[in-house]
């Protein structure tokens, strides 16, 4: 201090003014992820179809979608049958007629059953198996009711053979989210199960889907949701196993992970913490932002009438402060790595030296 | 005292207190600032690199004048631009 007075005695045009900082380095979150395996089934339900010397007239069988609507297809051999009367015919949501004739082969029968079926059952996928079986997969997850066989009148189990091949279980990924959030982004990660999933459309947060076959390990799970978190500009992931490791590519507190309403059931952990760089000493007549990580751009609050000087010193291991851009309304600060020179978050300390005078010092 | 060396091409002197001093290029990554008038006692320096991957190192500093030195992140000289602050008291008593 009593160098700058003397020198403004001597030099009347110096009006010098001296900000100072001490800039506490940001942390970037970093968080686990412990994924689990999907659960969901679709189910199948097969039916054998009989050769016509081995049907009965209006012999019939009914299958079901998830949402309980009912198909009852029946035989009508020669075209001289009539619809059957038993209960779970008339009750069924379609009837079908399926004609077939004499000599038919129970692969043909099955065939014209499949032909005239179509998509007639919502959410029901057929294949015929071109060998007397017939497929009927369940397009959703979740059990759904058996198949039933039936003669015409109920009094018996006619001619076809029913059976469940694959139960249905629910998914327990599908539609599900959980929240994430970076400094500049509020994200939810959803499931999207087999290409059934519907995004919960999360108001105010940015939407990432995540495919999944049904029924998908915890590992392929992990291995989807990676790629879809390292896919985001602001996010660094990595996987090992079923744990997925996303580091937040800027400084900043942001609120931990979290499951959303529809719950993923998985696990979440910070490993470390995200912080704000922020100013904690010195003169604090400037604001500070980080625009990148690294980089520090200050803002007096008062411009200098001319260009100042700035000293800086790190206060982080392994990094040295650089002037990347000055003028008189503020100065930018990039920390390097020692290893490299890439810009690397970092504290420091900060001496901003200048005039308020136009004049040259002389 | 603050000042601002560019020593990448021919070597210059700039900012708020470039008249106080003068600059002279020693070679590759060594400048010496020779001030118009000496402190009393040696000053305390801090400069800081303008340039990419620039490390600054204080040589030789003396009330009349310092030798700042600076070295890429290998520790080979290398010119760069620099940003010089200089506090120092004319009074020969400790503070």
């Amino acid at each position: 201090m009593a160098s700058l007075m003397s020198f403004v005695t001597a030099s009347p045009q110096y009006r010098p003014r001296v900000l100072y900082f001490g800039l506490d380095a940001g942390a970037n979150q970093t968080a686990t992820v412990t994924t689990v395996a999907d659960t969901g089934v679709f189910e199948v339900q097969r039916v054998t179809a009989p050769a016509t010397a081995g049907a009965t007239q209006a012999d019939y069988f009914v299958v079901s979608n998830f949402a309980g609507e009912t198909a009852a297809v029946w035989l009508d051999i020669d075209a001289a049958g009539t619809a059957p009367t038993g209960a779970a015919y008339v009750a069924a949501d379609y009837q079908i007629e399926v004609n077939i004739v004499t000599g038919d082969t129970a692969t043909q029968v099955a065939g014209k059953i499949v032909a005239a079926m179509g998509a007639t059952l919502p959410d029901v996928t057929i294949l015929d198996n071109a060998d007397g079986t017939i497929d009927f997969t369940s397009d959703l997850f979740g059990n759904v009711t058996a198949p039933a066989r039936h003669n015409a009148n109920d009094s018996g189990n006619g001619s076809f053979v029913v059976a469940t091949q694959t139960g249905g279980v629910a998914s327990n990924l599908n539609n599900s989210y959980f929240l994430y959030d970076t400094p500049d982004n509020s994200y939810y990660f959803w499931f999207n199960v087999a290409s059934i999933g519907v995004d919960p459309a999360i108001s105010g947060k940015t939407g990432v889907a995540v495919a999944i076959a049904a029924s998908a390990a915890d590992t392929a799970v992990a291995s989807a949701l990676n790629t879809a978190m390292d896919a985001q500009t602001d996010i660094t992931s990595t996987v090992l196993a079923a744990v997925v490791t996303a580091v937040n590519t800027e400084d900043g507190a942001v609120s931990v992970p979290a499951d959303g309403t529809a719950a993923t059931g998985f696990a979440f952990a910070v490993t470390q913490s995200g912080v704000s760089a922020g100013l904690n000493n010195g003169k604090f007549d400037a604001t500070v932002t980080q625009s990148d990580p690294g980089v520090y751009v200050f803002v007096f609050d008062k411009e200098y009438a001319r260009v100042p000087e700035v000293g800086a010193l790190s206060k982080s291991d392994n990094r040295v402060p650089r002037i990347s851009a000055i003028d008189r309304f503020g100065v930018t600060i990039e920390m390097q790595d020692l290893s490299g020179g890439a810009a690397a978050d970092g504290g420091f300390s900060l001496i901003v030296l200048g005039s308020d005078a136009q004049d040259a010092i002389l | 005292m603050s000042v601002k060396v560019d020593g990448t091409g021919t070597a210059a002197l700039s900012g708020t207190c470039a008249l106080n001093m003068v600059l002279t290029d020693n070679g590759t990554g060594d400048y010496t600032l020779t001030f118009n008038v000496p402190y009393v006692r040696v000053p305390e320096v801090i400069a800081t690199p303008v340039t990419d991957n620039i490390v600054c190192k204080l040589g030789t500093s003396a009330a009349g004048s310092i030798q700042i030195l600076t070295e890429n992140l290998s520790g080979a000289a290398t010119d760069a631009d620099f940003h010089v602050i200089i506090l120092g008291s004319d009074t020969a008593d400790q503070i």
